[in-house]
């Protein structure tokens, strides 16, 4: 067993000792409904690769015209490749082959932590770490070309010790085919690993492929008062190894501010 | 005649080539080090809905290409 698998397994068991004060009722995983908040700021988001290949990820509104989502949706980090900007879009709303309003890119950008320099004398076990280490940083952000129609989320950075729970949201192609948002609650806890990763135990293994972006909201309600329906993460990655978890970013304010900050802006030079 | 017909070609050519691309930046930014990718500013429309529902219906589930030791990963 590797110090990471043990490690991780730490994580798992200080995130079930914390089960019981999650501030969700445990719910089955069940279709979300796009017309009402949190939902109502989620879309789908479609985009190409060099080789003409079309892909989804899910990504939210952050402000009226930034979206957040996973950075492995804008750009490959083994290669380099950054998806077509030109060929990007958002579905607001997606469900059943619609959406209430469809949004081109202007630019995404993210963290450079997640495309690391490797030394072209680098051996595969440090490549390897780099690769691993990055995903930490797996989130980028988009500036769209117009408002957001339904307004958009709010995000909470550092916030260990504030939320125990939040629910995982977003289009996994196992499920409907991806064609409904689904939402499935999770308790939060911090992997021992890096620093800057969380990790979310959920319900459902079938909440994969397709969910890459899609938000984890802590107090998710259809209420909109202050204080609900706040981000604490956005999915990444996962391991068959340990099925219903799932692996995201945490959002440090200097970084998550300034990369906010710099695509608002319109991705400056 | 021919030598100039050759010149336009490979001088259109490689206009659109580089037309089609997204511009890619690095930059410090309030002291982060940020990478991003910049759309065209003058593109027309694009697809009609119709044919952006087609392709988001036939889209696959984003992979991430690296996200785990070992060769058991589940990319999400």
């Amino acid at each position: 067993m590797s110090i990471y698998r043990w490690l991780v397994g730490l994580a798992v068991a200080v995130a079930m000792s914390t089960v019981a004060a999650a501030e969700d009722n445990p719910q089955p995983l069940i279709a979300g409904n796009p017309a009402v908040a949190p939902l109502k700021w989620v879309g789908l988001l479609m985009f190409q690769n060099a080789k003409n290949e079309t892909f989804s990820c899910t990504a939210q509104f952050i402000a009226p015209r930034v979206l957040l989502t996973a950075a492995h949706c804008v750009q490959d980090n083994q290669t380099g490749e950054w998806y077509d900007t030109n060929k990007m879009y958002f579905f607001l709303q997606y469900q059943n082959d619609n959406a209430s309003d469809i949004y081109k890119v202007i630019c995404t950008g993210h963290l450079a932590g997640y495309a690391p320099k490797i030394a072209a004398n680098a051996t595969d076990d440090q490549k390897e770490q780099a690769f691993e280490d990055a995903m930490q940083y797996d989130y980028a952000m988009i500036l769209v070309n117009h408002d957001s129609i339904t307004g958009h989320m709010k995000v909470d950075t550092e916030w260990l010790g504030k939320h125990p729970a939040a629910v995982q949201i977003g289009y996994p192609g196992a499920i409907e085919g991806g064609m409904i948002v689904q939402r499935d609650p999770g308790v939060l806890a911090l992997s021992l690993s890096r620093p800057n990763e969380v990790i979310l135990m959920h319900a459902n293994p079938n909440m994969t492929q397709g969910t890459s972006g899609g938000a984890w909201i802590a107090n998710f309600t259809n209420g909109e008062a202050q204080g609900n329906n706040v981000i604490v993460g956005v999915t990444s990655f996962g391991n068959p190894s340990w099925p219903g978890i799932t692996f995201g970013p945490y959002f440090r304010q200097d970084t998550y501010g300034s990369l906010f900050d710099y695509v608002s802006k319109g991705c400056p030079k | 005649m021919r030598g100039l017909s050759v010149f336009l070609t490979v001088a259109l050519t490689s206009a659109f080539a580089v037309s089609a691309h997204a511009e890619t930046r690095s930059v410090s930014w309030q002291g982060q080090a940020i990478e991003a990718s910049i759309a065209e500013p003058t593109r027309d429309l694009g697809p009609s809905r119709e044919e952006l529902m087609k392709m988001a219906h036939d889209a696959k589930p984003a992979l991430p290409t690296r996200a785990f030791p070992g060769p058991s990963q589940t990319p999400k």
